[in-house]
């Protein structure tokens, strides 16, 4: 797959810069998937506020020349969940200083700024013991070859 | 005494093409944006999940055709009313806890190309005619 980026390259590529930012603020929020991985991506019984994010990557022809499908199209869906809707905004703040027009570095990639594309809704969940809002921001984020 | 050379072939080209752009019709304009909503709905159908638990929510996605002030406008998602039309939000963008499976978005990125060629095609005054453009 020489030349063809990944998927595992652009995740991480985002969750890196992601995890830096959570680590400025002061108390530091969460940030899922876990930087080592796991069975679901937010485990059982984390509190918010937190973000939790989900990709979706896909190779595009790009319109290349050449025809082949060398670009990454990488989609982060940045689920912002606090305790109510202030802090669920706080998140997507946070996601967006992180975020918003930064060109990640991936070795051999040449990579695009970060775009968003739109923030849904507000989502209220209330489980037995707890509401909580979410917030979901959709960024969009696509390399090629360097 | 210099000469300079200008060309200026493009430019009439260009000229030439704007002048086509005030033939096309609304029924032509009509036409290719439907194309665009119908070529959208048919991906983002074929790519939404319909497992057990969402076996009704392909059929759900439907296109309509809109004019609008500026023209038309197509607008393609699950329709409100059919058969777990409202899961769409939940699938395509998911949620903290379940993954997305993006099948709208998608589609439009890949139709994107293909409709601003054809409209393309229309401001230079060409004419789709047996599944090709021509003039």
């Amino acid at each position: 797959m020489s030349n063809y980026g990944s998927a595992q390259a652009d995740a991480t590529a985002l969750l890196t810069l992601l995890r830096a930012q959570a680590a400025l603020v002061s108390p530091p929020f969460a940030v899922y998937p876990d930087v080592a991985g796991g069975p679901s991506t937010v485990p059982p019984g984390a509190m918010p506020p937190y973000v939790s994010v989900h990709f979706a990557t896909e190779n595009s022809d790009g319109g290349r020349l050449d025809l082949r499908s060398t670009r990454t199209r990488t989609r982060a869906y940045a689920h912002c969940v606090g305790a109510n809707d202030i802090a669920a905004r706080a998140m997507v703040d946070q996601v967006a200083v992180a975020w918003l027009d930064v060109r990640p570095v991936i070795a051999g990639r040449t990579c695009d700024p970060i775009r968003h594309e739109q923030t849904r809704e507000a989502d209220v969940t209330e489980p037995v013991a707890q509401t909580t809002v979410t917030l979901t921001a959709v960024y969009r984020f696509e390399t090629g070859p360097a | 005494m210099a000469t300079a050379v200008f060309d200026f072939s493009e430019l009439d080209k260009w000229s030439a093409d704007l002048s086509h752009a005030g033939r096309i019709t609304r029924q032509q304009a009509r036409g290719v944006v439907s194309k665009g909503g119908l070529s959208i709905k048919n991906e983002a159908r074929a790519n939404a999940p319909g497992g057990p638990h969402t076996p009704f929510y392909p059929a759900s996605i439907n296109y309509d055709i809109n004019a609008v002030p500026e023209g038309y406008e197509a607008e393609i998602g699950p329709a409100e009313g059919r058969k777990q039309w409202g899961l769409g939000n939940l699938i395509e963008y998911g949620s903290a806890h379940n993954p997305p499976h993006p099948h709208l978005e998608p589609a439009l990125d890949h139709e994107e190309p293909r409709f601003i060629d054809a409209c393309e095609h229309l401001a230079a005054g060409d004419a789709w005619i047996n599944g090709a453009w021509g003039r």
